[in-house]
């Protein structure tokens, strides 16, 4: 038998239990629950006003290593779809999208969304409620990606008091404020942006340059995060500090080709990775860009960044580390002197350690390699390989000479490029670029 | 001079190499050739289907997306509607990840699922690389001329939450065009799906 003393803690250790899981104050759908992730709808009150503004949240916690998805998804996945039950008072339901990261997978292959955690704001307009309850309803779709793929479905419900005095909750609330303060800014004081599409220039692949006039590039990658386009795919977007602000651009690469470019073309885009008067922020913009066919004078400097597409990168790429190659096998040979079967293995050897220190002092430049200039790297080891067996059969000095003379010449003019080139994410000091 | 010529000769092809593992694609262009061997054991050739209409489809059966279409038989159906088109499955996956199917696993699941078009093994990728397959399933349309007529998703329901008949399925009324003589509209698309495990 229980005596009164025992049942009053047991009682006060159930309602412990329950508050600290099913927190009263919050108002929200409880979660939904998988292996990768968890869901729910919150809201920011305890009481909600019956007429104006709602802010929501959809809140995902997700296992380490898997991400949900921004408005584009990417190469691959595709954003939550959420869509809303009809509620008697609750009108304008938008699903909103903080600024997103991007995950690099396998195959060159590239995601944008949200890691960790992530309440997506809704925003929602009450137009006099009636009652004292508003019956919240949400039917969410959504894909969780690691390397594998989880699409999961529910139906997220939460009771929404109502009443005359607001009471904000003090758990949701915060969160929900976070993240809608991760939205990207549509416009931010003496910050002026612009696009401008490109065609014509280097490697004839178009380009959208995004100019962002008055900002800086902030500690953190920057990013540039197109949503998705009718008559294009979007490449690796690269960003660098000018004069004037920060400049983004995008090799685009037509769906159909042979088809002329129109004179002006709509894009959307979220900028990150900025900041101004010490203040980081984000920006996201709605233009119908002009197209400019250019020569490479018109932006000397622009063009000799995005120098080649697609297609002409890897070749350049790999005659620049076959060049680079060149030049320390020559040097090699040249320093050496006359060949020795003896000596062969020893300078072999050391002509391999000092195209290895050629490619790492590279690297080292570009701080990230790409795909593209890994690739690159591979190119100039089966070269190396094969250049070695060559430089066997010719022995000519004066041959290795005028190679290293070339590959000296071809390596110096070419090196601040290649660096540019196979940087994943630029660094505000790594491109820091005085020529806007 | 001999050794000229070998170097020029050398870097030709090293340029050559790093272009076709970078090829891209768009509708209009020459869809890139292949020789890929199938599940079954047959080599199976784009040239071979020079004057057909060819569908290329990405598949990973172990892909939430690939899998919910052949369960629903979205392909199938289409395969059975088109019988004068050729339509073949390519399976980029890596033989390393753990979504890889053996050539009897994929043709149990042929079997199961009521798949009675050829799937082709590309475990190096190489081919994946030269269409720029991004997703299972990604869908390339091939016309008779062996150009690229269309490219992307399969229809417009990434969730699966339409009925199949309120869908709108790009590759039916892709071919439904090509058989009329008529430009494929939309002729590209997102695809949607897993990204290819290369």
């Amino acid at each position: 038998m229980r005596t009164p003393k025992t049942s009053l803690l047991l009682l006060l250790t159930s309602a412990a239990w329950l508050l600290a899981s099913h927190p009263a104050s919050a108002v929200s759908s409880g979660w939904e629950s998988n292996p990768q992730s968890r869901v729910r709808l919150i809201t920011p009150w305890n009481v909600a006003p019956r007429d104006g503004e709602v802010r929501l949240g959809l809140h995902f916690t997700l296992a380490p290593g898997w991400h949900v998805y921004w408005k584009n998804s990417g190469d691959a996945g595709f954003p939550p779809v959420v869509v809303f039950g009809k509620t008697p008072g609750l009108a304008g339901t938008d699903l909103l999208w903080p600024a997103p990261e991007r995950f690099e997978l396998r195959g060159g292959l590239v995601a944008f969304g949200y890691a960790n955690e992530v309440a997506y704001p809704v925003r929602a307009m009450l137009r006099g409620a009636a009652g004292d309850r508003l019956r919240l309803s949400a039917d969410v779709d959504y894909l969780v990606c690691e390397v594998d793929c989880v699409p999961y479905r529910y139906t997220l419900t939460a009771d929404q008091p109502l009443g005359g005095a607001p009471v904000p909750d003090p758990e949701t609330r915060p969160l929900i404020e976070a993240w809608w303060g991760r939205l990207p800014a549509a416009s931010w004081p003496g910050v002026e942006t612009e696009g401008l599409l490109v065609s014509g220039g280097a490697g004839g692949v178009p380009v959208l340059e995004v100019r962002v006039r008055g900002a800086r590039l902030g500690a953190g990658s920057p990013g540039l995060f197109l949503e998705a386009h009718d008559a294009f795919d979007t490449g690796r977007p690269e960003a660098r500090t000018t004069d004037g602000g920060v400049v983004f651009r995008v090799p685009l690469k037509p769906h159909e080709a042979g088809k002329p470019l129109p004179g002006a073309t709509a894009f959307a885009w979220t900028a990150t990775g900025l900041i101004r008067d010490g203040q980081p922020f984000s920006l996201e913009a709605r233009r119908t860009v002009p197209l400019r066919t250019t020569d490479r004078a018109v932006d000397s400097s622009a063009e000799r960044h995005s120098a080649g597409g697609p297609m002409l990168d890897p070749v350049l790429g790999a005659l620049l580390a076959v060049a680079a190659t060149l030049a320390a096998l020559g040097l090699w040979g040249v320093l050496t002197g006359a060949s020795g079967a003896a000596a062969r293995p020893r300078r072999e050897a050391l002509g391999f350690v000092a195209a290895a220190l050629i490619l790492a002092a590279l690297w080292g430049m570009s701080h990230q390699v790409s795909f593209v200039g890994l690739a690159g790297i591979e190119l100039a080891l089966l070269a190396m390989s094969l250049f070695s067996w060559l430089r066997r059969r010719t022995g000519s000095r004066r041959f290795l000479s005028f190679l290293l003379a070339v590959g000296i010449v071809a390596s110096a003019a070419t090196a601040p490029w290649l660096a540019h080139r196979n940087r994943l994410a630029s660094s505000p000091a790594a491109s820091s670029d005085r020529s806007d | 001079m001999r050794s000229h010529r070998f170097l020029t000769i050398l870097l030709l092809l090293l340029g050559l190499i790093a272009a076709t593992a970078a090829s891209a694609t768009a509708v209009g262009e020459t869809a890139p050739a292949f020789q890929l061997k199938g599940a079954d054991g047959k080599t199976y050739s784009l040239a071979d289907y020079k004057g057909k209409a060819v569908v290329l489809e990405w598949v990973n059966p172990n892909c939430p997306f690939s899998d919910r279409h052949a369960r629903e038989h979205t392909m199938s159906e289409l395969h059975k509607k088109y019988g004068d088109v050729v339509w073949l499955g390519i399976n980029s996956t890596s033989s390393g990840s753990r979504d890889y199917l053996k050539p009897s696993e994929t043709l149990a699941y042929n079997q199961k699922n009521g798949i009675h078009y050829p799937v082709l093994y590309d475990e190096t990728g190489r081919v994946g690389h030269a269409y720029d397959a991004k997703t299972t399933p990604h869908m390339f349309i091939v016309d008779p001329q062996g150009k690229l007529a269309y490219i992307g998703a399969i229809d417009d329901d990434p969730s699966g939450r339409k009925a199949k008949t309120e869908r709108v399925n790009y590759v039916d009324g892709g071919l439904t065009a090509e058989k009329a003589g008529r430009k494929i509209d939309p002729a590209a698309t997102k695809p949607y799906g897993c990204s290819v495990k290369y």
